[in-house]
Formats: C-alpha cells, structure tokens, sequence
C-alpha cells in the first residue's frame, strides 16, 4: 500500500495565497472526491501536487510514502507515480499520440531497456477501444483539433498506458455528454485495486454517480473544510454550498470585490458610511 | 556538429557520386557525370577543400531523387552548387548541409527551372561558424514551380544567415517556402526570404512561411520576409512566427514522465514535423531527426 500525505499546504501565485493549509490524505485502494465552488483552490491542489511551474508553495509539505514530492521535479514525481488528468489538457502539434505515450512509459524504464512494441500497441488498441475513441488516434497529433470530450479522454487513456499509483483528475467530467460519462467512469473503476489510489475533482455530482468514491471533501476558501461519505455528495447537491460556509462562518467575499470594482472611492466611501 | 559518415549513407545498390572541390572522384557505374539524362536515384557527397562551383543538369522529363550530403567545408570557402532543370524535369532533393570546420563558409545554391520544371527541395543545415547560405531560384518559364522546406539549426555560438530568392519570371508559376530556424547556445539566425514576381506574370502563387523557435534567452532568430510584386492577377501571401520553447508544453510532456531534454526534443521534432513529413523515405526521416538530435545534444 502506498501513501500521498498532503500536510497544511499553503501555495501562492504570485503575491496572492491560494491553498491556505490544506491536510489530506490518500492511500493506494481508496478513491477520494473533492468538491467546492469555483476558485477554491480545486485545480491549484491538483497543479501543486503536479509541480506546476507558476504555483509557490510557501508553507507545508507533500510526501509520497517517505519521499518529499516537493523535491522532485515534474517528470520525477510522474515516474514515481502521480498522475494529472489535466482540467485544460494542452495542444503540441507535430507530435503523435502514440509517439507521446511511448516516450512517457519508455522513461519508466532502465537505462538500456526498451518497451516491447508489440506489446505497447496491443495495450493501446485496447485502452482505444476502451474509451470508444477512434481507431486514427495513434497518428494525430497530441490533443490538436480534439473536441472537449476527446481530450478528456486523452487523459484517462494516457492514465490507463501509465498505470500511475495515483491519479488526480481535474475536472475530467467537464465536456463530456451522458455517455462519455458513463465511459469514463467504468475505466476509472476498472482500474480501483490494491496499487491504485485517485482523487477526483468535480464540481458535479452526477458524475460521481458513475464513479465508486470511498471518501468526499469540500474545499473552501483554500482549504478542506468539511470530509465525509457519500452524504456529503447529497447534501451538497440539494443545497449547495452556502449552508457549509454558514455553519462554518465563511464571508462571502464577492459582494465586497463586486463593489470596489464598479464604484469609484467616493461613492465606495458614501456607502459606508 | 552533426557526426556523418558517408559510407554510412550509401548502400551497396546505391547510385552515387563523391565530389571534391567540384570534381567527381568515385561514382558508381551508372552515373558518370554532372549530367542526369535518365530518371535516377542518386546520392552525392561533397567535401570542400577550395572555393568551387559545380552545375549538375537534369534532362526534359527525367525524374531525379537525389540526397546531397555536404560532409565537410573548409573554413572561409564559398562554394556553389546549382541545379538546371530542363522543361518537365522532376526532382526530389533533400539537401544536408554540415561541416567538421568552423570558419565563415558560404554556400550558394542557384536553380534555375525551365517549363514545367518542378523542384521539391527539403533542406537541413547544421554548421559551425559563422556560415551564409544563398538559396536563388528562378522559375524561368511557365508551369515552373518549387516547394523548398529548410531546417536551419544554429547552436554554433555564431551569428548565421539564411536567405532564399525566389524570382517569378514568367507567368502561372508556383513557389511555396516554408522556412525552420532553430538557434541555441546563444546562436543568432538570420533567415530572408524575397519573393519577386516580375511584371507581366499574371497567374503567378507566391507563400512564404518562416518559424523560428529559441532555445535559451541568449539566442535569437529573426525572420525578414519581403514580397515584391509587380502584377495584379497573383496570390501571395506570407508569416512569420518567432518564439521560445513552449514551457507549457514541455509541462505537459513532463507530467507524464518524460525528462526536459527528452520534452525538448519532443517539442523540436513537433515544429520540424512539417519537414520531417516531407521526406519521401522513413528511413531518411528517422536519420534526420537523429542528425538533429545528436546535433542540439
């Protein structure tokens, strides 16, 4: 069993702090869901885990089993098993899908080693016609010209070549109809098992339906407020997020940047007094 | 420097000419000369010792697959080696240009088609030193046309300069240029690309298209594309696009593993794919792009 142990992580973009202490913690066998509004910090989690090159992390730490992930860099942390389905995955003309996964598993391996070709193309075709995309990806190039959907599932075929010990998914069920849905979540839950750990970052609870999750968060202001069960799921879905920032005497800011934003300082002034 | 032996290029059935300082001095049986009257698969090595010029001419209607490898180039010379196509001639030339010597080389390449001559010339240069290369290619007659691809790599430390001609002299004449500059290791690349379209050349296609990808902030490419046009009823058109390497992209290649230099190399061979593309032969592909890579290491 492996572990990925996130302890009172703070990052910051620039001058502005995202990820205000965030503790969790994943084990291998164990699929976990975090929820919360937009700009929470859902995606900046997920990009710090990463190693994302504009996300500082100022305070806090990330182990993975005893190895300190913030001491890796991108490519490292991958290799040792973390895996991003990315929210935006990115576009990089000129290079094939199948040249892509093979430079990346080809990575994994020893020095002098090299990956059987038979062997790579036959567990491609099958992650292909796994996910229902077409037959011509191992030749277009990496992401160009996909619609939504198919660059999400880009991502969970990717996933599925890497075998990773954890995969985080940014919003994977962003530009997927009914079905692909359904697609994506079948390949996710074939992959649960003893050496396979994932967090899922949705929005959305319908997409939960088609995915087995063990434990859920709801993200704040930067940090995980509220863990539970399935519940959570429910409760979030019937009354949304305001009753927890209630209970947990949140602010909502928006009201306040809304004003400095559209009045100038005079009437900003007026309205205080 | 790009590590080429030119035993390694030509087969046992290979057509072949090796060339010094302009003079053939082996070739294989069946092409004994400059002068290719038969449809032909060729491949010819150039050392250069001595500024030289050599004129290689291809007959009406014979169809020429030539590789060109210029293996080594004494500092300082200026060498040319031009190509006449004769009415309906075809060639396919992939041209590799490469040195052991740094020096300020020069090296010229003037074509010249007659009537519905065509030219698809794809072109990798990768030499040390401040070197020039002069492209000049005129479409003499109607039905001419080229479609010329250039890689030029420069990590040499040096300022280099790449430059293509292209005079429309007649009427319902074509030209397509697309233009790679690759500069690193505080390398500075130059690439002028002139299209002239002479008056009284109605139906004339001129495009243009220069992309210059810089590896380190030290380097620099700059593109200078000009269109000079002397008739109405023509299509021209060119773009220029400069930048760094994409560090979003080399990101995304990490994140799955892949290391910096191997995501570095990735992103090069996916801006070059244009060219890589062009090449007629798998197996001349995968030598270039390893050319390539030995090349950036």
């Amino acid at each position: 069993m492996r572990t990925l142990r996130i302890k009172n992580l703070h990052t910051a973009v620039e001058d502005t702090e995202i990820l205000k202490g965030v503790d969790l913690e994943i084990r291998t066998g164990e699929v976990h869901a975090i929820m919360g509004p937009n700009g929470t910090g859902k995606s900046t989690l997920a990009s710090t885990i990463m190693g994302h090159y504009k996300y500082r992390v100022t305070e806090g730490g990330i182990w993975l089993d005893d190895e300190d992930v913030l001491a890796m860099s991108v490519d490292e942390r991958s290799r040792k098993g973390i895996f991003l389905a990315m929210q935006y995955p990115y576009e990089i003309p000129g290079i094939t899908n199948s040249d892509f996964i093979k430079a990346a598993m080809q990575a994994r391996l020893q020095e002098g080693e090299h990956i059987s070709l038979f062997k790579f193309i036959k567990k491609f075709e099958n992650a292909v016609k796994d996910l229902k995309m077409g037959n011509d990806l191992p030749h277009r190039y990496l992401n160009e010209g996909f619609s939504g959907g198919e660059k999400k599932r880009n991502e969970i075929l990717q996933m599925k070549m890497l075998e990773p010990a954890f995969a985080i998914l940014d919003e994977v069920d962003s530009g997927l109809d009914v079905d692909a849905l359904k697609i994506v979540g079948e390949n996710i839950n074939k992959m649960r098992g003893p050496n396979f750990g994932a967090l899922i970052i949705t929005h959305y609870q319908r997409f939960l339906d088609y995915v087995d999750v063990d434990y859920v968060h709801i993200m704040l202001d930067g940090k995980i407020v509220r863990s539970g069960g399935k519940e959570l799921i429910e409760a979030i879905d019937q009354k949304g997020y305001d009753w927890l920032k209630i209970e947990l005497g949140l602010e909502d800011e928006e009201p306040k940047m809304r004003t400095g934003a559209v009045l100038g300082d005079c009437a900003f002034k007026k309205s205080k007094e | 420097m790009m590590n080429i032996n030119p035993r390694d290029i030509i087969g046992p059935n290979d057509e072949y000419l090796f060339v010094e300082d302009g003079r053939i001095i082996e070739h294989s049986s069946g092409v004994p000369s400059f002068f290719i009257q038969r449809d032909a698969d060729l491949k010819v090595i150039y050392h250069f010792n001595r500024s030289s010029e050599i004129e290689i001419r291809v007959s009406a209607g014979v169809n020429l697959n030539i590789l060109e490898v210029f293996v080594d180039l004494a500092p300082d010379v200026d060498v040319s080696v031009n190509y006449i196509l004769e009415p309906d001639a075809k060639v396919n030339l992939l041209s590799v240009k490469n040195s052991k010597q740094v020096g300020k080389a020069r090296i010229n390449a003037n074509i010249e088609l007659s009537r519905d001559a065509y030219i698809n010339l794809n072109e990798l240069a990768s030499l040390p030193g401040a070197c020039e290369l002069v492209n000049r290619i005129i479409l003499k007659e109607k039905g001419a046309e080229v479609d010329m691809k250039s890689v030029t790599l420069n990590s040499s430390g040096f300022k280099q300069t790449f430059s293509v001609q292209v005079f429309h002299n007649s009427g319902s004449t074509k030209s397509t240029l697309s233009s790679y500059g690759i500069a690193a290791n505080a390398s500075k690349l130059k690439i002028s690309t002139d299209g002239i379209i002479k008056p009284g050349c109605a139906k004339a296609e001129m495009r243009q298209n220069t992309k210059g990808l810089i590896l380190d902030p030290s380097s620099h490419v700059s593109a200078s594309p000009i269109l000079e046009i002397d008739n109405f009823d023509v299509v021209a058109s060119h773009g220029a696009s400069i930048g760094a390497i994409d560090e979003e992209a080399l990101y995304y290649l990490m994140s799955r593993g892949i290391p910096r230099h191997e995501a570095e190399k990735l992103v090069i061979s996916g801006f070059i794919t244009p060219f890589l593309s062009a090449i007629p032969s798998e197996r001349l592909q995968e030598w270039i792009l390893s050319l390539i890579n030995s090349y950036l290491r």
